[in-house]
């Protein structure tokens, strides 16, 4: 029974993301095409007009809507994004070029992130109001209400210009430097698996500061619900009992700990899935290669192909992680289990 | 949330008066100054922020330049009072517009459920997949670069917030005695959300209001830094920021840190007041 | 036995030789230091070896704090500032955290009133309470959980094995009691405190409960301190009743004794309360006072027929009116 159940509840969660996907392309479709001029949106604003009707014809943009939206979807399906007008290249190949760094410098940054926060959260809950919990959430708040751009910027004026301990701030490794064979495209990864370890150490360098940029603007919710969560935990009655059996203190907060997991796990997957796609910022101020610097620089060459093919990308991965989070907290509560049947 | 029901006739002005003393916090101070900044920026401002001096390039603070010049000579002291403007009227409007927008279709929703809350959620859900970043510049892509899209940017990422909001707490809401009362004394149901469903939900709602501007703010500067919404010479903070990124390395580190700081104490302040409202309303 | 031993015992402890639990003076208090609230005024109890002690009286009497405080798991914020609570020899009061650890679960278990709550969602039964076993005996996990399921199955749980298996979430009222029962027995202790295991369930239910508890007390010889509101219950199971009143104990002794030949006018009051006279329907004017509000005299002094003004101005000490019988009271 439990197989069977496990494949139907893939099956269906699939099929929501799948719709979900479905239902962003509509939106980018009605978007691009209805609200704004396509042929605009490709050539850029100094199209003659003989160009425009060229283009139009030839694209297919004369034909009747149903027409072209089947055709779109069509096109997704079989991944093809496009060409981009600056490089002539398809759209696909150049985000695939780019998109690890995108990877790599959120991972780091989720790595940091929870490093921080979910510590600091299971600290806080244990004496809420006391000097922990309110240093911790001086910081938290701090860290949303600070813009992440800036914050990059003071980092960079503090650890780069003053300390000197940081590398300036032009991308995942210095200028001419080679970087190391590409296997996955992520450049720490890549240095490590070559047995590089002065460009693996060099790669740290540059990563840190965005990635601390990143930890500390986007992850506070985290820290603020695995307090609540915790805070929530401990008062439960279990908790009273499992002391009340002379369970030792660290297996009673292990019990707590679990249980607050489900949200904070959902909440960790949201932030991861939020920082995939909101990189663009910080990727233009340390000059990271990722598709966030991409989709910046193609806007400012009206070159407009690649910023759609972003924002399909952006959103499939939203919908996957969240997707991923659900069936983990599937996996540790089984109350939430059996709510699904 | 009150026990008793409140309806729109006992918004008394003592009733409001009441509810309004306890909020007078620094958060408050702060956002007043910054409103009275935005109102009074070409009184105070010392120079004009456009007029540039070739003369006086990246000079830093001084009595003559409290936040110092920028690489066209002009005061950044002024620059960031106008600015002010700029920020917080496109976070406001937007907001705002979201909010006319983004309410009424949400207690509607809530309170009738059906079809029409179906469709509204779903769309909602899909909008907020989209990374809000990728969204805007999406927008922007389509609709070209000027004030007004940056405007109906932030509203439109701001819709699907109040929507689903609205809906949440007009759902538990609904099936409560006097709403029933007043549906068997066969008032229209956009009455009852108006006069009676409303005012009781209105708490959390004003609460989400100020966190977005706070978010608003931090938006606007965000797009502006990279060159979406507003041109220049015209002074905004995100682009007064961006102004300066190359020029950290040189150590000329006023360009960025002042308009930067304003931004940080707007969204501080909005977001303080906005989290202020809600612990009142979560007794 | 040294004098100073002999003085901090409670006098009820002359129902029996060296008995189990003595606990002496006990002042459990909340709030800021400057301006206590006492919960429990200087309660007394008696639990001799082997027997079944019912503790009796109205929600917010303190009947659970006392348990907590046995325990030492008083709740944030409250504590117990005086008074000794003797076990097997030991002062629980002055022992160190390690040494109560070992005695929680292992030599006095708590069964709470609602199983289900006080069990942790996401383990299954079996492994938490094999757990519990494990934490007290260093047994292998094999045999923990070996002794969970033939525990199980002692206390009339159907397909142990399975249902050891399975979520806290899984069973119902009576069942998952047993449950309860279960991690309460598992390493054998000298005492089990019971606070209100059957409020909540069904009357069919509740007789099940009950006979379960009494057949695996009587089975292991362990003390029982069941705690409950209702009389009927500590009448059919205990043979000593102690009857507790807005932190006080008012009356104490055999059960026979305090419920047919009640001596202080609360108890009085509850019984007729629980059988009243034909076609009347019995109740005590008033409300229990809120913790703070009582002053120096007799706590129950304001809902009491027979109060008078040395009621009012002193609380009575416990006195042994009868043979093993007290009661805190002016009158005879």
């Amino acid at each position: 029974m439990r197989r069977g159940f496990w494949l139907r509840y893939l099956g269906r969660r699939l099929l929501a993301a799948v719709l979900a996907l479905f239902g962003v392309a509509v939106i980018v479709f009605v978007v691009t095409r209805l609200l704004g001029d396509p042929v605009e949106l490709i050539l850029g604003q100094r199209a003659t007009p003989e160009q425009a009707a060229q283009l139009r014809a030839k694209l297919g943009y004369d034909d009747p809507l149903p027409q072209q939206f089947v055709r779109y979807i069509g096109d997704l399906v079989q991944g093809d994004l496009g060409v981009s007008n600056y490089t002539q290249r398809a759209v696909t190949d150049e985000i695939a070029d780019r998109f690890p760094a995108t990877l790599e410098l959120a991972l780091a940054g989720m790595f940091l992130g929870l490093l921080w926060t979910i510590p600091l959260g299971v600290l806080a809950a244990q004496r809420p109001g006391g000097w922990v919990d309110r240093v911790s959430r001086a910081i938290a708040e701090f860290g949303l209400a600070i813009p992440n751009f800036f914050f990059g910027l003071l980092l960079i004026l503090l650890f780069a210009y003053v300390l000197g301990w940081a590398p300036a701030p032009v991308g995942e490794l210095d200028i001419g430097a080679t970087p190391p064979p590409r296997v996955t495209g992520m450049v720490v990864v890549d240095a490590l698996l070559a047995g590089d370890l002065s460009t693996f150490s060099s790669a740290l360098k540059y990563l840190a500061l965005p990635a601390i940029t990143l930890a500390v603007t986007s992850c506070p919710p985290i820290l603020a619900l695995t307090r609540t969560s915790m805070i929530t935990a401990l008062r439960g009655d279990y908790v009273r009992s499992a002391r009340a059996f002379g369970l030792p203190q660290r297996t009673v907060r292990w019990y707590a700990l679990k249980n607050s997991l489900v949200p904070v796990l959902t909440m960790s997957a949201m932030t991861f899935g939020f920082l995939v796609g909101n990189t663009v910022l910080v990727e233009t101020v340390f000059s990271w290669p990722g598709v966030g610097l991409y989709s910046v620089q193609s806007m400012q060459r009206f070159d407009y192909a690649p910023v759609l093919g972003v924002v399909l990308l952006g959103s499939a991965i939203y919908i996957l992680v969240y997707l991923l989070a659900d069936l983990i907290s599937m996996a540790i509560d089984p109350r939430v289990r059996e709510g699904q049947t | 949330m009150s026990a008793e029901p409140v309806s729109a006739a006992a918004w008394t002005p003592a009733r409001v008066g009441s509810r309004l003393r306890p909020l007078l916090t620094p958060y408050w101070a702060l956002l007043l100054l910054f409103a009275l900044v935005a109102l009074l920026a070409p009184l105070i401002a010392p120079y004009d922020p456009i007029q540039a001096d070739l003369e006086a390039k990246l000079l830093p603070p001084s009595s003559a330049h409290l936040f110092g010049t920028d690489e066209n000579g002009m005061d950044i002291f002024s620059r960031v009072l106008y600015a002010t403007r700029t920020d917080l009227v496109v976070a406001v409007l937007g907001v705002a517009f979201a909010f006319v927008v983004g309410v009424p279709i949400g207690a509607m929703c809530g309170y009738l459920g059906g079809w029409l809350d179906e469709l509204f959620n779903r769309t909602s859900e899909i909008v907020q997949s989209i990374p809000l970043f990728l969204f805007a510049l999406m927008i922007f892509a389509a609709l070209g670069n000027s004030k007004t899209i940056l405007v109906v940017v932030v509203a439109i990422v701001n819709i699907p917030i109040f929507l689903k909001l609205t809906r949440s707490v007009v759902q538990p809401i609904k099936n409560q005695d006097y709403i029933a009362a007043a549906r068997l004394a066969g008032q229209p149901t956009s009455r009852i959300v108006l006069r009676h469903v409303l005012p009781n939900t209105l708490g959390p709602i004003v609460s989400q209001a100020s966190i977005s501007a706070a978010y608003a703010i931090q938006i606007t500067a965000g797009l502006a830094f990279i060159g979406l919404g507003v041109e220049l010479p015209h002074p905004e903070w995100g682009s007064m920021i961006q102004q300066g990124a190359p020029l950290i390395m040189d150590g000329d580190w006023w360009v960025s840190v002042f308009p930067g700081l304003a931004v940080l104490l707007a969204v501080v302040a909005f977001g303080g007041i906005g989290r202020q409202i809600a612990r009142r309303y979560d007794r | 036995m040294s004098v100073a031993q002999t003085q901090s015992r409670s006098v009820l402890a002359g129902i029996a030789d060296d008995p189990l639990l003595d606990i002496s003076g006990l002042v459990v208090e909340t709030g800021p230091q400057r301006a206590p609230v006492e919960l429990l005024r200087s309660i007394e109890l008696a639990i001799p070896r082997g027997a079944r002690v019912g503790v009796v009286g109205e929600s917010g009497s303190g009947k659970s704090m006392t348990a907590s405080a046995i325990l030492g798991v008083l709740p944030d914020g409250v504590r117990a500032r005086s008074g000794t609570i003797r076990f097997d020899g030991r002062d629980l009061m002055t022992l160190p955290e390690r040494e109560l650890r070992r005695i929680r679960g292992g030599e006095i278990s708590l069964v709470s009133q609602n199983a289900v709550a006080s069990l942790n969602p996401l383990m299954t039964v079996g492994a938490q309470i094999a757990k519990v076993c494990r934490e007290h005996t260093g047994v292998s996990k094999a045999e923990a959980w070996a002794r969970t399921v033939e525990l199980l199955d002692a206390l009339g749980i159907p397909e142990p094995d399975v249902r050891a298996r399975s979520y806290p979430h899984h069973f119902s009222g009576g069942m998952a009691q047993r449950v309860a029962i279960a991690m309460a027995l598992i390493c054998s202790p000298q005492l089990v405190i019971a606070d209100e295991p059957t409020t909540g369930l069904d009357a069919t239910i509740q007789a099940q409960v009950l006979e379960v508890i009494d057949g695996s007390v009587k089975a292991s010889g362990a003390a029982l301190l069941l705690i409950s509101h209702d009389l009927a219950v500590v009448r059919a199971m205990c043979d000593i009743v102690a009857v507790v009143y807005a932190g006080s104990l008012l009356e104490y002794g055999p059960a026979d004794e305090v419920l047919n030949r009640p001596l202080s006018p609360y108890t009085q009051g509850l019984i007729r309360c629980m059988d009243p006279p034909e076609g009347e329907i019995a109740f005590i004017p008033g409300r229990i006072p809120e913790p703070g509000t009582l002053g120096a005299g007799c706590p129950f002094a304001e809902r009491c027929e027979q109060a008078t003004d040395a009621c009012r101005a002193q609380q009575p000490a416990l006195r042994q009116l009868r043979p093993d019988h007290w009661v805190s009271c002016h009158h005879e």
